[in-house]
């Protein structure tokens, strides 16, 4: 295999993978990129079994083939050297060497054959503005829980019905919704529901900040896996299996009470009440007075704090704890300026949605309080 | 002519001698405790063929009136006890009349003593329970009783006696504690020729623990000092004994008894794997007692794993009618009028003495141990992947596992304590690693060559002055004052402090401060509660289901919220707040786990520190977690405040110390 690239093409590529080779591999070839030349492109692939990136840029190719050489090394150096076209050939003993002007460089490479194979792309589904699909990433992905268990699942789950995408993610204390409106959601030929694991989400978030303004991700999907097409590029991860839990029990159907908050104000009052919250549960007391909300936190060690915050609340006088970490992650990802947050009694679960009229799309957050 | 008979003495004596005599330590202790009754200060015993062919005691005590000591051999004849209200107050070791009959009915026994009073001594010879022969003798002071052919007439109690070397080892540790027990007596036990003990009297139970075991094993101990609690509630508790119940005076309790606890208990690093290492007296009686054993292991709950136990030495001192010793025949049974209350006294005293000294456990590392290698491979092998562990784990030169066996065997061939770092808590001076500049140049001080090749002229890197040094403050209140450095396989904390460095464990460190917020937390009652979004539902088996019911309340008050949801299923709908929902499911069958089995009899107060030992543990960092040097600073400094900062609530150290001296040591510079 023989061909010629620009070296800002490359470095863009190959940047890309770079979050799905695996760093403390087990198996070595997982830490190497497969580049394969074709015609008038060279195709990199990458992946950790888990998730597969493949990438492909305009080259000239002098003769086909393919190889793998370590992902890590070739983009620190090819990331060196100066722009204009770099020239790569691999040689028989899978090593491949690299020309760019006056350097020349020998890197050593392994097989190809033993390069693990990724799935066949199954018909596309549904396609999907990438930055709608970032867009909900942001909002829900702050709710995954770190570790899985049967009652949680590492990653969100992802509908894609005819009236618009759905995404949920949820931790056990707290889940975060967001409902696309049709308008921003592509067409989706059929429905699909499938749970995608949270480090192919910050994949995706990557993959769409790359793309251009109204870049479409092509979506499909088979019974392990799911495939995201955007432009030349194709992220596929393996589906996460288990059952998410049944979020439409938990969503609210009706509330009591609504207070409407400024976001800035109810935002920077928790942050500095939080300081003297305790520094695991993260607990503050949140009152709701007419007029009003109230915050206070108190530590046996450290001391105590209380802020107030004007609200539109005409309810009665209530009292819950909360994590402020909870309440914090949402106020910190909504655009809009108002908060509007709902609450029925101490031990129902309370729910944040952004308020005013900027407000497109469905999105929810249920919290659970806390006992304090 | 009726069937049934009463026995003839002999036979009778026979039958108490099954209970008595068991095997021939029982003979010693039997004769230790009369020669200790009778005041002797200078007690002798000679054994030969482990007891089984001579016992041979030699006492000065207040010996036998001619008459007394016919009379001795008689069933239930005895000087201790008057009538049946003396039961209740037993200040003697002695009490039933029956030792000496029944030794004397399965051996041949020749007593000689002389009393005070008497000019002339008395001799008197049984064999099988027959008196042979009894005659006026020239003898010194005291009694000295000899006891041959132990069993001689019984075959089938002597079959039952295991080899030599085991009856032995039997009589060479009662004799031992009782040594112990009495540290202003002389104690000289021997063996056909050759001595196996031999302590003289000393003014402190410290000097006699040195005596009977050495330097190394004192250091390892805590000595509690004189503790004392008064019983001041006047229960009426439980009669001491049934049989004499209707003579217990009616409640006209005196106002205070007073308990008297001292002794000495080891380290929480030093840890055995079963009770031989635990003795414990009452009023300077051998006893094994499950009660006090109990009190003893729940004082080292989550300071040790609980399948390992400590080594102690427990004198506890009580108005005799406190304690019924009348239990069984012999005697190693006691009862106590208020049982609950010597429990938690000895418990709370131990525990409380294991805080105060707060010992910090080092590390055995000396220049030439090559028993450290193989340890350091499997260290390495359970550490996760990495390319240092890689390295430790190739470095571990195979060959010198084979020398280190071969040098260590004996240490090797006991695992539990061989698995465990060795522990040292010796007063050296270790240097003060600040220099002073303004100082005169200190020479240093010739000391012995450790070997030839070593050249130690001036020490031309600096040397550091070998005196004028604080003692090391080996408690772990030093961890506040610590600098970590910086993280190992981002699982272990490593610090400098004044005195060398440390390691500290993070997750278990971090354990331990949380186990006692969360214990501090739930005895305000302000436990913090996360609400699930759905309730959890856990299905159980019926035992668990028992169990569940049994600690409900506990689990309510530790911060979960369940509730029984249909057959053998609970619900959770709250959780500790700082637990992650996706450990809940964990955390909640560890706690029924840790809850059935051997503990369901276990008092509230333990299930609540397991409980609390539980959420700790899911809540803390984990190892294999980053830390900033702000959150190691924290964690140092949170560590030192807590109670117990030296091991986990598992039983787990905490913290490793390697001190400048040993660093010195290890660097030749001293």
């Amino acid at each position: 295999m023989e061909f010629t690239v620009s070296k800002a093409e490359l470095v863009r590529e190959l940047s890309l993978s770079q979050g799905v080779v695996e760093k403390k591999t087990t198996i070595p070839i997982l830490s190497n990129v497969l580049m394969e030349a074709n015609g008038d492109r060279i195709t990199l692939t990458a992946t950790d079994l888990e998730l597969g990136i493949r990438c492909s840029c305009p080259a000239r190719v002098k003769k086909e083939g393919a190889g793998t050489v370590p992902a890590r090394k070739l983009l620190d150096y090819v990331r060196l050297l100066p722009e204009g076209d770099i020239q790569m050939k691999f040689l028989e003993n899978h090593w491949a060497s690299i020309t760019s002007g006056r350097s020349r460089t020998r890197i050593a490479g392994m097989s190809r054959e033993s390069y693990p194979e990724l799935p066949p792309t199954p018909p596309v589904v549904a396609q999907v503005p990438v930055k709608t699909l970032a867009s909900m990433i942001a909002r829900t992905g702050f709710a995954i829980s770190m570790e899985e268990s049967r009652f949680t699942l590492s990653g969100a789950l992802l509908l894609l019905r005819p009236e618009g995408l759905t995404m949920v993610a949820t931790d056990g204390h707290r889940l975060a919704y967001v409902q696309a409106p049709p308008a921003e959601s592509g067409t989706v030929d059929q429905p699909f529901r499938a749970l995608i694991p949270k480090k192919a989400m910050g994949e995706l978030t990557k993959l769409a900040d790359d793309a251009g303004e109204g870049a479409v991700a092509l979506f499909s999907g088979d019974d392990n896996h799911l495939f995201f097409q955007v432009g030349h590029r194709l992220l596929l991860t393996r589906k996460l299996a288990g059952n998410f839990p049944d979020y439409e029990r938990v969503l609210p159907k009706d509330h009591t009470h609504v207070a409407t908050l400024d976001k800035a104000e109810i935002r920077s009052a928790i942050e500095r009440v939080a300081q003297f919250a305790d520094e695991r549960s993260r607990a503050i007391r949140v009152q709701f007075v007419s007029g009003e909300v109230r915050i206070f936190s108190s530590s046996v060690e450290m001391g105590e704090s209380e802020e107030s915050v004007p609200a539109e609340y005409t309810g009665p006088d209530l009292e819950i704890g909360f994590n402020a970490q909870y309440l914090l992650d949402f106020l910190r990802v909504i655009s809009q300026d108002r908060v509007a947050f709902q609450l029925k009694d101490q031990k129902s679960a309370g729910e944040l949605r952004p308020a005013g009229d900027s407000v497109t799309d469905e999105y929810r957050y249920v919290v659970m309080p806390m006992r304090i | 002519m009726g069937r049934i008979r009463i026995l003839p003495d002999q036979v009778a004596n026979k039958i108490a001698a099954g209970e008595v005599v068991e095997r021939p330590a029982s003979v010693v202790k039997e004769l230790l405790e009369n020669s200790l009754d009778a005041g002797s200060t200078d007690l002798r015993i000679e054994v030969e063929s482990g007891g089984r062919r001579l016992i041979r005691i030699v006492d000065d005590g207040c010996g036998m009136l001619r008459d007394d000591a016919l009379l001795a051999f008689e069933r239930h004849a005895t000087s201790k006890l008057r009538d049946v209200k003396d039961l209740l107050s037993i200040a003697t070791l002695g009490f039933r009349g029956e030792a000496l009959p029944s030794i004397a009915s399965v051996s041949r026994l020749l007593l000689e003593t002389r009393s005070e009073e008497e000019t002339t001594g008395t001799s008197i010879e049984i064999a099988g329970g027959k008196m042979l022969r009894c005659e006026e003798a020239a003898l010194g002071r005291g009694t000295a009783i000899t006891v041959r052919d132990l069993f001689y007439n019984v075959p089938a109690r002597k079959k039952f006696l295991r080899t030599e070397q085991t009856e032995l080892a039997h009589i060479a540790s009662l004799v031992t504690h009782y040594s112990l027990a009495h540290p202003a007596k002389t104690f000289q036990l021997t063996s056909g020729p050759s001595e196996l003990l031999r302590v003289t009297p000393v003014g402190s139970r410290e000097e006699r623990v040195y005596q009977v075991f050495g330097s190394q094993v004192l250091e390892d101990l805590v000595e509690i000092g004189e503790r004392q609690r008064d019983l001041r509630m006047p229960a009426p508790g439980v009669p001491p004994s049934e049989a004499i119940s209707e003579y217990l005076r009616e409640p006209e309790e005196p106002e205070a008894r007073t308990f008297r606890l001292n002794g000495f208990f080891s380290r929480p690093q030093v840890q055995k794997g079963n009770r031989n290492s635990i003795y414990i007296f009452v009023n300077g009686r051998l006893i094994r007692d499950r009660l006090l054993l109990h009190a003893l292991s729940s004082a080292y709950h989550n300071l040790i794993p609980p399948s390992a136990f400590p080594f102690a030495l427990l004198f506890l001192e009580c108005d005799a009618e406190e304690v019924d010793v009348n239990v069984h025949p012999s005697k190693t049974e006691v009862r106590f009028r208020h049982g609950s209350f010597v429990h938690d006294f000895v418990r709370d005293t131990i525990r409380e003495r294991l805080m105060e000294s707060r010992p910090a456990p080092t590390f055995p590392v000396s220049p030439r141990s090559p028993q450290h290698a193989p340890e350091a491979g499997q260290a390495a092998a359970q550490l996760p992947y990495s390319e240092f562990s890689q390295m430790v784990a190739d470095q571990a030169p195979p060959e010198t596992l084979p020398v280190g066996l071969s040098e260590h065997g004996g240490e090797f061939n006991v695992p539990s304590e061989a698995a465990l770092p060795e522990f040292t808590l010796r007063a050296v001076p270790g240097p003060d690693l600040r220099l002073d500049f303004s100082a005169p140049p200190i020479e240093v001080t010739p000391g012995p060559q450790p070997s030839g090749k070593l050249m130690r002229h001036a020490d031309p890197h600096g040397s550091f002055p070998p005196d004028a040094l604080p003692p090391p403050d080996l408690s772990l209140s030093v961890l506040s004052a610590l600098r970590p450095l910086g993280q190992i396989h981002e699982s272990f904390i490593v610090a400098a402090g004044r005195d060398g460095l440390w390691i500290v464990d993070q997750h278990v460190a971090h354990e331990r401060i949380l186990f006692e917020l969360v214990l501090k937390q739930r005895a305000r009652g302000s436990v913090e509660m996360q609400r699930l979004l759905l309730p959890l539902v856990l299905q159980l088996t019926a035992e668990q289901q028992i169990d569940y019911a049994r600690i409900a309340d506990e689990l309510h008050a530790s911060g979960f919220e369940t509730e029984p949801f249909g057959q053998r299923t609970i619900a959770i709908k709250a959780a500790p707040a700082a637990l992650p929902a996706s450990d809940i499911e964990r955390i909640l069958f560890e706690i029924l786990e840790t809850a059935e089995g051997e503990t369901r009899g276990v008092s509230l107060d333990d299930l609540r520190r397991n409980v609390c030992a539980s959420i700790a543990c899911h809540a803390a960092i984990k190892i294999n977690t980053k830390l900033d040097p702000g959150k190691m600073e924290w964690l140092l400094r949170a560590l030192a405040q807590t109670d117990c900062p030296m091991s986990c609530p598992h039983g787990r150290p905490i913290a490793m110390h390697y001190s400048t001296r040993e660093i010195l040591k290890a660097f030749h510079r001293i």
